[in-house]
C-alpha cells in the first residue's frame, strides 16, 4: 500500500487478531503474491496450483512475523518468506520430479537452509524505488478496477501516434481542471462523455476510443503521490 | 527492416502476456509462451519487436484487402452517392469544394480554380469549421473578399440528416468571421439533394453553379448549358435575383405558384448525352433547400422557395473564370 500509515495500521489490526484486515491485505497484495510465486517457479502459476497455496501462506506468516523496525520492507520480507518455502515445497517434490528452481540443482545442491536464505536475499534484492513502483502498480491496479479496467486491456486503448497521445495527455488535464468532472467520475465510475465534449471541443469517437487509457491517465494524475508512475505520463 | 525495440516496465503477467508500461506512459502487451518465466512486477523488461514477419504477414493482408476493395467498389459505384459523405462546395473567388466524412473531418479539399487551390493551400485544416474559417481569413488577407462586394456561397450535398452538421452551424460560423473582419458581404448557404449534385456532376459544374443554373433555367432566363459558359457565379446569381426581383414587380403571388406549377413539372435531371448540352434541372423548391441569413433589406423582397440572400450587390470585375470551375470528377 502506497499509504505507509495505513498499512502499518492494517499489519497492526492483523496482529491483534482483526481477520478483516488481514483480509484486506491479502487481497491487496494477491497480484503480487501470484506473480511472485510464478516468477520464483518460472513458470505461470494459476490460483488453482499449490505453489500458490503456498505463497499465500507464506505471506499470511509475513503478515504476523513482519518487524518494521527490522529495517527491510514488507515486499521484501513476504517475498524472502515466499521464496524459502518454495524452495523447501520443490525439495520435498524433487523425487516427484517437479520443475525445481535454479538454485538447488545438482551442481550446488546447497542444503543450509539458512545460507540459501541469505543467497536467496542477496539474489533478490530490489530498491527501495523499485518497491515502491510495485506498490504504485498495485494501487493503480486496484483503483483501475473500480472501473472495470485491467491492465492487458489498455494496449487496445492506448494511441498509436505520438500526436493522439500528447492529445490525451491535455485531454486528461484538461478533464482534471473541473472539480465537477473528477466528481463524476469518481461517484459514477464513469466518464462525464457529453459534458466534457461539449466543454472542451474534443471529439465523443476521440474519446470514446481511448477511454480507459484516459480514465488510467486521468487516474496517475489524480494521485501524484505516486511519483513512479507520474514519470511515465510526464508531458513531454 | 529495422526492428523495434521495446522498453518497459512489467505491470502484470497473464497466462498470454506480459505488460508492460512504456517509458512514453504507453500500454503493451507482449505474446509469451506459458513455458516461458515470469518477470516480477517492477521488472524492466525488453522486447525486439520483429517488423519483418509483421510485413510479411501485411503483405498477404494488402492483397486480399486490395480485391476486396476491387469487388467492394465495383459493388458499390452505382450506389456511390449513398456514402455518407458531404461535399461542402464554398464560392467566394476562390472556389473550393470540400469533401468531408460524418464527423466533419476534411477528407479531400479541390481547388476548382487557381485562386481556391492557392488558399486550400494556405488554410488547409483537418476539422471543417475550422477550415472554413481559415478560407475567409486567407480569402480576406489576399484580397479575394472585401468589404461590401463579395458574397459567400456554400451548398452542402447530399442534404444533411445528421445532427453534427448543421447549415445553420457553417453559417454562423461565415457570420461570425465576417463581423471578426467587419465585413459585410451576403452569405447565401444551401442544401443540394443528391439529384442536384448527380446533375451537376454530369453537366461538368460546381454544385454551386450549377444551382444557379438551375435557378435561371426555372426562370427562363437561359434555355441551356452553353449560354452560362464562361460566366461568373456571382453574375450569375445576380441575374436570377434581378429577375425574381422584377417578376416581383409585377405579379408576386401568381407568379410564384406559376412557378411551382413549373417546378412540379420539370422532370427530375434528364440529361442526353452526347445529342445536345441540354440539362433540364431538378425542381429545386423540393430538392434544394435555401437558409437565409446576414444583412436585412432587399433578403425579404426575394422569391420564396429559391436561395434567399442579403444582397449587397456583386461586382463583375471580380469575375472569375468559369471553365477553371468545373469538376474534374
Amino acid at each position: 500500500m502506497a499509504d505507509k500509515s495505513i498499512f502499518q495500521q492494517f499489519i497492526i489490526q492483523a496482529k491483534n487478531g482483526s481477520e478483516i484486515a488481514r483480509e484486506n491485505i491479502i487481497s491487496y497484495y494477491k497480484p503480487y503474491i501470484i506473480n511472485t510465486v510464478g516468477h520464483l517457479s518460472k513458470r505461470y502459476i494459476t490460483w488453482s496450483d499449490e505453489e500458490a497455496s503456498i505463497g499465500l501462506i507464506a505471506f499470511n506468516r509475513a503478515i504476523d512475523s513482519y518487524d518494521d523496525q527490522g529495517g527491510r520492507s514488507f515486499l521484501n520480507y513476504a517475498y524472502l518468506l515466499i521464496k524459502r518455502d518454495l524452495i523447501d515445497y520443490y525439495r520435498r517434490e524433487k523425487p516427484r520430479q517437479h520443475i525445481s528452481m535454479n538454485y538447488s540443482t545438482e551442481k550446488n545442491d546447497i542444503t543450509n537452509n539458512q545460507m540459501e536464505v541469505k543467497n536467496s536475499f542477496e539474489s533478490f534484492h530490489q530498491t527501495q524505488e523499485t518497491q515502491d513502483l510495485v506498490e504504485e502498480i498495485l494501487e493503480l491496479d486496484r483503483n483501475l478496477n473500480l472501473f472495470g479496467i485491467s491492465f492487458e486491456e489498455l494496449e487496445y486503448y492506448s494511441p498509436k501516434h505520438k500526436d493522439t497521445r500528447k492529445t490525451l495527455f491535455l485531454m486528461a488535464n484538461r478533464f482534471i481542471e473541473s472539480q465537477e468532472f473528477i466528481e463524476t467520475l469518481l461517484t459514477k465510475k464513469r466518464l462525464p462523455l457529453k459534458s466534457f465534449a461539449k466543454k472542451t471541443g474534443y471529439r465523443i469517437k476521440t474519446i470514446e476510443r481511448h477511454r480507459k487509457y484516459l480514465i488510467t491517465l486521468i487516474i496517475v494524475k489524480l494521485n501524484p503521490k505516486w511519483i513512479h508512475l507520474s514519470q511515465y505520463i510526464k508531458d513531454s | 527492416m529495422k526492428n523495434n525495440i521495446i522498453n518497459g516496465t512489467v505491470i502484470k503477467v497473464t497466462k498470454e502476456y506480459v505488460v508492460l508500461m512504456t517509458d512514453d506512459g504507453m500500454f503493451k502487451n507482449i505474446q509469451r509462451s506459458s513455458s516461458d518465466p515470469v518477470p516480477i512486477l517492477g521488472q524492466q523488461f525488453y522486447y525486439t519487436e520483429r517488423r519483418q514477419n509483421k510485413l510479411k504477414w501485411q503483405k498477404y493482408v494488402t492483397v486480399a484487402a486490395v480485391f476486396l476493395l476491387l469487388i467492394f467498389s465495383a459493388t458499390m459505384m452505382p450506389f456511390k452517392h449513398e456514402d455518407p459523405v458531404y461535399i461542402v462546395a464554398i464560392d467566394i473567388n476562390p472556389s473550393i469544394e470540400i469533401f468531408v466524412d460524418d464527423n466533419l473531418q476534411v477528407i479531400k479539399a479541390k481547388g476548382l480554380n487557381d485562386e481556391g487551390k492557392e488558399i486550400i493551400d494556405l488554410a488547409y485544416q483537418d476539422n471543417l469549421l475550422s477550415f472554413i474559417e481559415e478560407i475567409i481569413n486567407q480569402s480576406v488577407e489576399k484580397g479575394f473578399l472585401h468589404e461590401y462586394n463579395q458574397a459567400v456561397i456554400t451548398t452542402v450535398a447530399p442534404e444533411i440528416e445528421s445532427d453534427e452538421l448543421t447549415l445553420k452551424e457553417i453559417e454562423e460560423l461565415i457570420n461570425r468571421s465576417f463581423e471578426n473582419k467587419a465585413l459585410k458581404a451576403k452569405v447565401v448557404t444551401a442544401t443540394a439533394s443528391n439529384n442536384v449534385y448527380e446533375a451537376a456532376k454530369d453537366a461538368n459544374l460546381s454544385i454551386n453553379h450549377y444551382r444557379v443554373y438551375a435557378n435561371l433555367k426555372r426562370q427562363g432566363i437561359v434555355q441551356d448549358l452553353d449560354e452560362i459558359i464562361g460566366k461568373n457565379i456571382f453574375e450569375l446569381e445576380r441575374a436570377s435575383n434581378n429577375e425574381s426581383r422584377s417578376q416581383q414587380g409585377t405579379s408576386q403571388k401568381p407568379n410564384e405558384k406559376e412557378n411551382k406549377q413549373q417546378s412540379d413539372r420539370t422532370p427530375p435531371i434528364v440529361s442526353e448525352e452526347g445529342k445536345q448540352n441540354t440539362i433540364t434541372p431538378p425542381s429545386l423548391e423540393d430538392e434544394v433547400t435555401n437558409v437565409e441569413k446576414s444583412v436585412p433589406d432587399r433578403a425579404k423582397e426575394k422569391k420564396p422557395g429559391l436561395v434567399k440572400e442579403m444582397n449587397q450587390g456583386l461586382p463583375s470585375s471580380t469575375i472569375n473564370d468559369n471553365n477553371s470551375m468545373r469538376r474534374d470528377r
